[in-house]
């Protein structure tokens, strides 16, 4: 490597860094806080809370023959508990992305993460 | 237009030239098989270029593109991936032009500098291509660290491709028309 390849390696580790200021984001722009957790029962909202990451609380639901327990915290939603007989929705890891959902099947109880603008978070596109 | 992409075409040339697009396309199906860097399908590193880097230094710019290109094509028949064949595509043509482009006026920078240029606008190309394909703009912000990637490969492309030239010229095969 002489002078010259070293200069080339310096304008391109500045380009890097000018590129990497440009776009760096602080997390928890305005698009986190627009989204807001649907609760429904039987297909209708029964209750609507906001997914803000400061905000921890427990939601217990009415559903069909039994009740859900929700934990809401640190912008992730969970189903803790719940007494219907196959615990899928127990099982289901906790939601946190637009468009995700924990289903309770026995229990008609749908939880789903929804956001006001109409765009919807896409984690992969396969060709 | 025509008698521009005339190149002259002796047997030797032919066969060195079809070994070296082998040699390119076997690196780029191997680079297919790593894991990548970003969290962006089908965007590779570019080791192959060091294919192309030799071509242009033994034969020039035209034939450095030429092989670009077959390269790319080539590679889409054997892994059937038409999405990668876009990313390659792009990324071989950026960097064989930039590589033309800066062998032939930056006098002092040695193959590694030419390489890093090179690698640079690989990558770019391979981002202009994944926000056309995913249809965001915020892919961008994964070009500073691809950038950074490619200063190694860049590295890396340029060595190897120093010592086949010199490996060549010592049998007898560079530097003929």
């Amino acid at each position: 490597m002489n002078r010259t390849d070293v200069f080339i390696l310096v304008i391109i580790l500045f380009i890097a860094g000018l590129i990497a200021f440009l776009t760096f984001q602080p997390k928890g722009n305005d698009t986190d806080t627009a989204k807001y957790v649907s609760i429904q029962v039987d297909g209708r909202e029964i209750d609507r809370r906001s997914l803000d990451p400061a905000r921890d609380e427990e939601i217990i639901v009415h559903g069909h023959g039994g009740e859900n327990h929700i934990h809401i915290q640190k912008g992730k939603v969970d189903m803790v508990e719940a007494d219907c007989p196959d615990q899928i929705c127990v099982h289901t890891k906790p939601i946190e992305q637009v468009g995700e959902r924990i289903i309770c099947l026995p229990h008609r109880v749908m939880i789903e993460i929804r956001s006001d603008s109409t765009e919807r978070v896409i984690d992969a596109t396969v060709f | 237009m025509r008698r521009y992409f005339k190149m002259k075409m002796t047997t030797k040339k032919t066969v060195l030239l079809g070994l070296l697009l082998a040699i390119g396309v076997a690196v780029g199906y191997v680079e297919t098989m790593l894991p990548p860097p970003v969290p962006i399908p089908g965007a590779r590193l570019g080791l192959s270029n060091i294919v192309i880097l030799t071509v242009i230094v033994l034969y020039g710019p035209r034939e450095g593109i030429l092989l670009a290109l077959l390269k790319s094509t080539v590679l889409m028949l054997i892994t059937g991936s038409i999405t990668s064949f876009f990313y390659s595509f792009t990324g071989a043509t950026f960097a064989s032009i930039a590589m033309s482009l800066s062998y032939r006026y930056i006098e002092s920078a040695s193959l590694i500098g030419v390489s890093l240029i090179g690698s640079s606008f690989h990558n770019f190309g391979q981002i202009i291509v994944a926000s056309w394909i995913l249809k965001t703009p915020y892919i961008f912000s994964y070009l500073s660290f691809l950038l950074l990637l490619g200063i190694v490969t860049g590295i890396f492309v340029g060595m190897g491709a120093n010592r086949i030239v010199k490996h060549l010229n010592q049998i007898g095969y560079g530097g003929f028309q």
